[in-house]
């Protein structure tokens, strides 16, 4: 958890273009960094490609923060199991 | 849609004519020789003809970075519209860059001829990512990934 936790903010920080020690688990990721859905879409294929898994485009309005997106993570791993 | 109706393999340049809207001098593949929804092989010959030679570069033809990335966007462009459900939306959207992250690691001269290799990473309803490899005989030459977000054109 911990890993994928440093995975997560390592990707976001990225895409994003901004330093890891800059994103914290509840920065807002929209409203603090300026990500938009490009950027989230980005984040989402590069994720897809690390944990060999696959995140619905639904989901993308919801990944607004490093927590968001560890706790969607967390569900798509309870959903499949 | 010309490629979703027999569901082509390939496509000869005619058929590229009628899936991209660009034209002499930026039209910039030749032909499709094997496409699926996940995965399309361009090919492009490079001529010492082709007018940017004349300004790249006066003494010594090398054929531009910016243009291998076109290449390889217009060849995502066709994949695209391949793996497009709805064929509609192909008429009225195009899908424009994004973001580009490209190597390039060895240079494109008169003779060569470009293998472009794209597959498709992730696929949403406005946007896409595609990565793609660009190889001559057997030696890449560039390779990176493009974003494309879909721009609706009227009249």
């Amino acid at each position: 958890m911990k890993k994928k936790a440093e995975l997560v903010r390592k990707i976001v920080a990225e895409v994003l273009e901004v330093e890891e020690s800059e994103v914290f688990d509840e920065t807002d990721l929209v409203e603090e960094l300026d990500a938009d859905s490009m950027m989230a879409l980005e984040i989402v294929a590069l994720l897809e490609k690390e944990l060999k898994i696959t995140i619905p485009e639904e989901l993308l309005e919801e990944m607004t923060s490093v927590n968001s997106i560890l706790k969607l993570l967390e569900d798509l791993k309870t959903n499949v199991g | 849609m010309l490629v979703k109706e027999g569901k082509k393999k390939s496509l000869t340049f005619n058929e590229i004519l009628e899936i991209l809207p660009q034209r002499y001098p930026m039209l910039l593949i030749d032909r499709v020789i094997e496409i699926n929804d996940k995965e399309a092989h361009v090919v492009k010959n490079v001529s010492g003809n082709d007018p940017f030679f004349l300004g790249h570069f006066p003494q010594q033809k090398i054929f531009p970075g910016v243009l291998i990335t076109e290449a390889m966007a217009q060849a995502s462009i066709v994949l695209l519209a391949n793996s497009n459900e709805n064929a509609q939306e192909e008429l009225d959207e195009l899908p424009l860059l994004y973001r580009t992250n490209i190597k390039f690691l060895d240079v494109v001269t008169p003779g060569d001829q470009l293998l472009i290799k794209i597959e498709l990473q992730k696929k949403v309803k406005n946007s896409a990512i595609v990565e793609g490899k660009v190889y001559v005989k057997e030696r890449l030459v560039s390779s990176g990934i493009l974003s494309f977000t879909k721009k609706v054109f009227e009249g």
